[in-house]
């Protein structure tokens, strides 16, 4: 009985999890510089893969250790990527309006694509779970995995960590003031364009580091790539426009509702995510936390 | 969607290959005697279901230059010319289009039914064939039937009841079963057929009624299935019918590792995946798992056609595991070569008569392609995989061959399939 | 070129240069079946298609500001309200059943639009649409009647009596030229939607929705007309799709064919009329020319794009129409879309 009603709070808090660690770096990016960042997932699955070959370098058994090592090698890799974008294309598309970006943005999710095929080819791979996560706790009939216990408790630090650094940090101070007044903060002194190359390193550097983290849990193919890119567009939108707080708290609502959703009308899975999300936007149409940017 | 799984890299000599001949294709074709006859391969060569178009490349690939070696067919040679179909509808109608605009009317291939149902009608207006090589809805030799249209693989209804077959024989002691699906049409009307199957071959081999507990559907190519795991977990039902398939078939088997699913039931069975969750999971492969095959190279060793596309596939592309799309797509040049030559000629019409009841040898054995709905009766193929402790981490533990006596259906082209067994189907 | 509509008003020169462009496309279209082979043939009809879906999507974008990302849900639900009304009622004539998907889809956009654009704006009213659009992909591609995600198959080309003659559409290429027509009738209509009064008020809207709320336009109400009209057209375009692939899947409610319009729009330009047609033109062209590079086309596609915008960051016509002038010896004009609102 306990396991009918909590085991889908429990699975979607793990999806909502895994939602909230990709919408991550989407998020900063959009927050900051209004780049609705289509090639987010590309690098994401190029994070993933990157782990993926390092695990497999080291070989034998993975430890929590070399697991969270390994996805925040992969996370340093993919900021790069993210400084050469930077360089190379969101620099050059500054003086002309952010939509056009999302061209920019949707060929590089091609270019991902191809590189990864040309890489890795394009059968499945998968990693295995480190083997201290690989077992369940099991409370009367309800199956928690520790895996999705990490990835919860993984999900909800990840939060604290920006939540603090945004607002009891003089970085963080600085990012709010950029978020929601460019001109002032440059009329401050403040080096604007170095400024946003940071933020796209860091937002690049989310993606790389969920991928790591996210890899025993996913399929790896080169469709990885558009897996999440939507659920995340909508965490991002329902919770306020690129406000980290926001996108915690609509990750959770959708996905538990979804999971809830998905169980009692399990002839259409996957639809109540959509569903909560189109309500919410009509119910609070500035996002659920409106005006605070980040 | 036919099965959309897959298989290691081929190397990248073979994407080479592809492009040449495609490129080489642009010239109007000439029939005078000895020019090349050409054969135009449609498979998704990019795009999700790439994994399998290389496949069926390898497989077309092979074939062809078997036939040349030996001297080709009417005196002339055989070209392929591949086309993209990015196992989308729109694009398999352009490549169709584009092969018949370019004066090749004889086609191979495709993997995803939706492709081959959007192509099936416009090939008579065309004049043009095409031969099925895996695309396995049951719609395209029933309501969807084309004169124009083969099929040269088995289709979804009688590889599902083979395997109900199987394991209605093999494991006697288990007579519940239930089902995780993913919720499209290839989904259900694989489970409906697998379900007609036991309903049938249960009672009939073990003197009692087998069952069936209603399937989990899950949503197709999701992410995550802990919900559907733990619904499983509260089942009854000791054969578990894993109607996911390919890349979410290795997400599912990853998530339920922590849960001990595999252990539950006693047996697990696969619509398709063939290799994929194997050579994915390694050594997590879900022990004793059962994989329907489209042809499976172990179990026709020492037959001339298996061994020889076998020797060929390793050496071209270095890979040991040639999937069964290898073995598809190489059939269908077989049918194409054997039909052109009982015919005389490359003429749409004269083919389309040849392939009509035609019986020819393939790598797995004598196949009979039926005149009414063009529908190849042919063996239906498994494997059991099983971990282990090499370094690739899984070996295959048994195979099967189920030769289709009493499992396609009667003919019946134009008309909806009928269920023999399973009336909610 | 990147002024054409700044006049607003009609003036000769716009309307000469904009229907010699437009005969100049047709005589290629038309003449495309005598010279091209099957292949070119049906790649042209489905770019006409694209064009009035890029040009429907650009009617709001480009004129009212409104920014949606699920405009191939209404391709869907034209291309599926035809389909099955056709099946079940031969009877039927298929311009009226044309039509009906027409109104269908602009009904659907105005009862949705009515309740979300007085919420939503914006990014908000984007991703709104996208959330519908999933929910629309997803309910079609669960649908058992409707085929699920194989979709509705065995779609036909249907008779079309006229009074006097019945042309049978499923012959040659006759569909070819009917859609031709059809679709040059829609592209007609969104040229002079754009150019007449309410292109004017649409104009205004465009480039400040607070002034022109302050002079008294309604602001919502034109966004709305603006909505209804694209999502109209694009139902019909969607309706014409079914009997030329014969075939309907839910991949054309998917959000990746929405991004397609959005796309066409951003590379050829969003100033001019003509940026979706070029951006859509530019598209197929790639496809066609990339189609046998196995295994390379998603590379060989992403980085031509990313040069093509790097070397005309505001969309191909206005970066044409800049270095025509500065070939020209004319000073440069610093051309900045504003876009975002």
């Amino acid at each position: 009985m306990l396991a009918e009603f909590l085991s889908p709070l429990f699975n979607g808090l793990f999806s909502a999890m895994v939602v909230f660690l990709f919408a991550t770096g989407l998020t900063l990016i959009f927050g900051i510089l209004r780049i609705l960042n289509f090639a987010h997932g590309g690098f994401f699955m190029l994070g993933a893969y990157l782990a993926f070959t390092l695990v497999r370098l080291i070989g034998g058994d993975m430890s929590i250790a070399s697991y969270l090592l390994v996805s925040i090698a992969a996370g340093i890799a993919v900021g790069f990527c993210g400084l050469v974008v930077e360089r190379l294309i969101f620099r050059r598309l500054q003086h002309v309006d952010e939509a056009y970006s999302l061209i920019a943005t949707y060929a590089l999710l091609l270019i991902s694509e191809g590189a990864v095929k040309a890489i890795w080819g394009v059968s499945f791979h998968s990693a295995t779970t480190p083997s201290a996560l690989g077992s369940a706790v099991v409370v009367g009939d309800l199956v928690m995995p520790v895996f999705a216990i990490f990835i919860i408790a993984l999900g909800v630090l990840c939060y604290a960590v920006l939540e603090w650094i945004l607002q009891h940090t003089a970085v963080g101070k600085l990012m709010k003031s950029l978020a929601s007044d460019p001109w002032m903060a440059g009329m401050l002194g403040i080096n604007v364009p170095r400024f946003y190359a940071w933020i796209v390193v860091i937002g690049f550097f989310l993606a790389g580091l969920a991928g790591g983290l996210l890899l025993p849990n996913q399929t790896l193919s080169p469709n990885l790539a558009s897996v999440f890119v939507v659920q995340a567009f909508g965490v991002l939108i329902v919770g306020g426009m690129g406000n980290i707080r926001g996108a915690f708290l609509a990750s959770i609502l959708l996905c538990v509702i979804d999971s809830y959703g998905s169980i009692v009308f399990s002839q259409v899975p996957g639809i109540f995510f959509y569903v909560a999300m189109a309500v919410m936007l009509l119910a609070r149409p500035q996002g659920l936390i409106a005006g605070a940017r980040l | 969607m036919s099965n959309d799984f897959s298989r290691r890299q081929i190397t990248k000599s073979l994407a080479v290959f592809g492009a040449a001949s495609a490129f080489g294709s642009f010239t109007r074709p000439s029939f005078a005697q000895g020019q090349p006859i050409r054969l135009g391969l449609i498979s998704p060569l990019s795009g999700s279901q790439e994994v399998i178009g290389r496949y069926q490349l390898a497989g077309a690939t092979i074939a062809v230059n078997q036939i040349n070696q030996a001297g080709g067919v009417l005196g002339r040679k055989i070209e392929l010319v591949t086309r993209d179909d990015k196992a989308a509808p729109a694009a398999g109608v352009a490549a169709a289009k584009d092969l018949s605009g370019n004066g090749v009317n004889l086609m191979l291939g495709v993997l995803s039914s939706g492709v081959a149902l959007a192509i099936a009608p416009t090939l008579q207006a065309d004049k043009s064939v095409l031969v099925v090589s895996a695309a396995a809805a049951n719609e395209l030799t029933h309501d969807q039937f084309s004169p124009n249209v083969f099929r040269t693989a088995d289709h979804a209804y009688s590889r599902q009841r083979a395997l109900a077959k199987l394991v209605a024989g093999d494991y006697p002691a288990v007579s519940d079963w239930t089902a995780i699906n993913p919720q499209t049409a290839i989904g259900t009307s694989n489970w409906d057929s697998f379900v007609d199957g036991m309903l049938q071959f249960y009672p009939e081999l073990n003197k009692k009624d087998p069952k069936i507990t209603d399937a989990i559907w899950a949503k197709f190519g999701a992410t995550d299935y802990k919900n559907d795991i733990a619904q499983l977990m509260r089942s009854k039902s000791e054969g578990l019918y894993c109607g996911v398939y390919g890349g979410d078939a290795v997400t599912m088997f990853g998530q339920a590792a922590a849960y001990g699913l595999t252990k539950k039931f006693k047996v697990l069975v696969d619509p398709g995946s063939e290799f994929i969750i194997a050579q994915a999971m390694g050594k997590n492969t879900p022990p004793g798992l059962w994989s329907g095959f489209h042809w499976f190279y172990g179990a026709y060793k020492g037959q001339k056609i298996n061994d020889d596309l076998y020797d060929a596939y390793v050496k071209m592309t270095g890979d040991k595991y040639p999937a069964g799309y290898v073995g598809e797509a190489h059939t269908s040049v077989l049918a194409y070569a054997n039909a052109i030559q009982k015919a005389g000629s490359t003429d749409t019409d004269k083919v389309i008569a040849a392939l009509e009841g035609l019986e020819f040898d393939s790598c797995k054995g004598m196949r009979k392609i039926r005149k009414e709905d063009h529908q190849a009766i042919c063996d239906i193929n498994f494997v059991q995989f099983g971990p282990d402790d090499t370094e690739q981490g899984w070996k295959i533990t048994d195979f099967k061959v189920i030769k289709d006596e009493g499992l396609s259906e009667a003919p019946a082209p134009g008309q909806p399939l009928k269920f023999l067994y399973n009336k909610k189907g | 070129m990147t002024s054409s509509t700044n006049g607003s008003t009609i003036n000769g020169s716009t309307w000469r240069r904009d229907a010699l462009i437009a005969a100049v496309a047709l005589a290629v279209l038309v003449s495309l079946p005598f010279v091209a082979n099957k292949g070119i043939v049906f790649v042209a009809g489905t770019l006409a298609l694209h064009v009035v879906f890029g040009l429907s999507w650009n009617l709001m974008f480009g004129q009212t500001g409104l920014v949606s990302f699920g405009h191939a849900s209404f391709f869907a639900i034209g291309g599926y309200a035809f389909a099955w009304t056709a099946k079940m009622f031969p009877q039927l004539h298929p311009l009226l059943l044309f039509a009906g998907a027409g109104v269908l889809g602009a009904l659907v956009a105005l009862v949705v639009g009515m309740i979300a654009l007085r919420r939503s704006v914006g990014v908000y009213f984007a991703i709104l649409s996208l959330a519908l659009s999933q929910i629309v992909y997803l309910l079609l591609s669960y649908t058992p009647s409707l085929g699920q995600e194989d979709g509705l198959t065995g779609i036909r080309r249907p008779l079309l009596s006229l009074g006097l003659t019945t042309i049978d559409l499923a012959r040659g290429d006759n569909y070819y030229y009917f859609m031709i027509a059809m679709c040059t009738l829609l592209a007609i209509g969104l040229w002079w939607v754009v150019h007449g009064s309410m292109g004017r008020v649409f104009k205004s809207i465009q480039q400040d929705p607070e002034r022109a709320a302050f002079l008294g336009i309604n602001v919502q109400g034109y966004r709305l007309r603006s909505f209804a009209i694209a999502s109209g057209t694009t139902a019909i375009a969607g309706a014409l799709y079914g009997p030329w692939l014969q075939l309907l899947t839910p991949e054309i409610a998917h959000w990746t064919f929405s991004a397609r319009p959005i796309l066409y729009t951003l590379l050829g330009g969003v100033q001019s009329f003509w940026g979706p047609v070029v951006g859509a033109l530019c598209f197929a062209v790639l496809e066609y020319g990339t189609r046998t590079l196995h295994g390379l086309s998603e590379i060989v596609v992403g980085c031509i794009l990313l040069l093509i915008v790097l070397a005309f960051p505001g969309g191909l016509l206005g970066g044409l129409s800049r270095l025509g002038k500065r070939m020209a010896g004319k000073p440069a004009v610093a051309a900045k879309p504003e876009l975002a609102r």
